[in-house]
């Protein structure tokens, strides 16, 4: 039998590694744009985070997704506005949509300045990197695994703990396009920190074994360290195995929260 | 038209709107003027809440507003390229989340007032008459008028406000507490919406026939919109006091 003492260390532990991984999304993010750039050199990582942005909501089809549960609610006759219950969870998934929807204009209306015209939906609505594959034969394997413990560890992992916007926003620089990305990073990352300390306290009223902290572990390197190589291929760059390595052994300084 | 007789015009439109918003106002206080039981909120509890979710102030599509605009918006989505068209969906998606509050909040009030869920079936069959008859009034004028009518339309949508500047002042129990705080959180969204068709009129409109004809259509709504209250709480319509109102018998209502 684990302790509260014990299940709380490994909380602890369990929150030391993600930021251990969020700040080394946060690096690669931070050396792409302290580089010297042509505003062109923006547009790979501008659209991909635009197509994620529509698609994590489900705006850009995608089964599963906050949208099609909403239309299918609609088709159905709207059955979640009957009870109280149903009625937040409404409210909530239309808030969720509509933030996300935020996030993706902020950087839209970026890329579009840089393309000198609009974003076409078609454009990125095949949009897919090799790393995605990876990581999506990854969801699908954990899930195999055990679906309860995965559950739990995507959400722990969701949005890298907006290591990429924190990187943004924390940018000092006096570059107009620069500033720009910097407005959107810090505006987003102050909207995404709060869902990440929500997958943080689902794990912690979730879980009563070392046992199963100790999988939970192992599912959140997994995903992160392909995250890692996700957020550098979105950045036109790699990183090596070994930086990899020293994240995954907390061999980085984690993000130091904003003054203001 | 000159500038300031079309000032002329708009002032004197949006004072009698005013007198309109006053006359709800009115019938408002009367009926939230003394202690009300459960069941008497839940009379007009129904009707908001079908209002909220079949409303067909803003659009006309059967299936009713929210459905509506969440059907525009999956549909939208797909064209929102360009920054205009952003700009257009996102401020689509707010009005969508507001007017989502708003049925959720008198869904929820309902609810405790009669301890029951909302159903989705028995909610179809909660408009009452003079809704009925406004709707088909509202329909006419956009099927007659086209964007003319709209313009009348929206200028009427929300009544000013007044039912929710009455309501969210009255308190005494837990259903009337609850029924004051999604009051105060409408109201404010409301009065912005009744401000855009004022100044959409001041902009549209070029002639004296014009605007004689927009002052028209906005009584009928509006003497309409005055039988519908009635009716929502359950009072005798008074067809000699809507005459006074519509005479400006009645100091307008201020508003924010």
């Amino acid at each position: 039998m684990t302790t509260t003492a014990e299940l709380t260390d490994l909380m602890a532990e369990l929150n030391t590694l993600g930021e251990s991984f969020w700040a080394g999304e946060a690096e690669i993010a931070r050396e792409f744009l302290m580089a010297a750039r042509d505003p062109k050199d923006h547009v790979h990582w501008l659209l991909h985070q635009c197509y994620r942005e529509l698609r994590g909501p489900g705006l850009l089809e995608r089964p599963s997704s906050r949208t099609r549960w909403i239309i299918d609610n609609i088709a159905a006759g709207l059955p979640a506005a009957e009870t109280a219950e149903g009625r937040d969870q409404l409210q909530y998934q239309l808030h969720q949509i509509a933030e996300e929807f935020d996030h993706f204009k902020l950087y839209a209306d970026i890329l579009e300045d840089i393309l000198g015209g609009p974003v076409k939906m078609d454009d990125m609505r095949n949009l897919s990197l090799p790393s995605d594959k990876v990581i999506e034969a990854l969801r699908v394997k954990l899930y195999a695994e055990d679906e309860r413990l995965a559950h739990l560890a995507y959400d722990f992992t969701e949005g890298g703990g907006a290591g990429i916007f924190y990187a943004q926003g924390a940018l000092e620089t006096d570059d107009p396009l620069l500033l720009r990305i910097k407005v959107a990073g810090r505006y987003i990352y102050d909207d995404e920190v709060p869902h990440g300390q929500h997958g943080v306290s689902g794990i912690g009223l979730t879980l009563t074994t070392a046992e199963d902290f100790q999988k939970i572990r192992a599912m959140i390197v997994e995903i992160c360290r392909e995250r890692l190589r996700m957020r550098a291929e979105m950045h036109d760059t790699t990183m090596s195995e070994q930086r990899i390595d020293e994240i995954t052994a907390g061999k980085i300084e984690p993000l130091k929260p904003f003054a203001d | 038209m000159d500038a300031q007789r079309k000032s002329e015009l708009a002032a004197s439109l949006n004072e009698m709107g005013r007198r309109f918003w006053a006359g709800e106002a009115e019938i408002c206080r009367r009926f939230w003027g003394q202690p009300r039981t459960s069941e008497e909120q839940a009379h007009w509890l129904r009707l908001q809440v079908y209002k909220e979710m079949y409303g067909s102030g803003l659009v006309g599509n059967p299936g009713g507003l929210i459905r509506a605009f969440l059907e525009e918006l999956h549909h939208e989505v797909g064209n929102a390229e360009t920054k205009e068209q952003r700009s257009d969906f996102e401020r689509s998606l707010r009005v969508l989340r507001e007017e989502y509050n708003h049925f959720k909040l008198f869904a929820d009030v309902l609810e405790t007032a009669t301890g029951q869920p909302v159903s989705n079936e028995s909610l179809k069959g909660w408009q009452l008459d003079e809704d009925k008859k406004l709707q088909a009034i509202r329909q006419r004028i956009r099927e007659q008028e086209g964007a003319f009518g709209e313009l009348a339309i929206m200028f009427t949508e929300g009544g000013g406000s007044a039912f929710f500047l009455v309501g969210r002042d009255i308190k005494g129990d837990p259903v009337s507490d609850q029924i004051a705080q999604a009051c105060e959180t409408v109201y404010t969204d409301e009065l912005e919406h009744g401000e855009h068709g004022a100044l959409d009129l001041e902009h549209e409109l070029a002639s004296e026939e014009e605007w004689a004809k927009a002052r028209d259509l906005i009584t009928e709504i509006c003497q309409q919109r005055l039988r519908m209250r009635y009716s929502m709480f359950a009072l005798p319509i008074d067809e000699a006091r809507i005459a006074e109102i519509t005479e400006g018998k009645i100091e307008p209502l201020s508003v924010a």
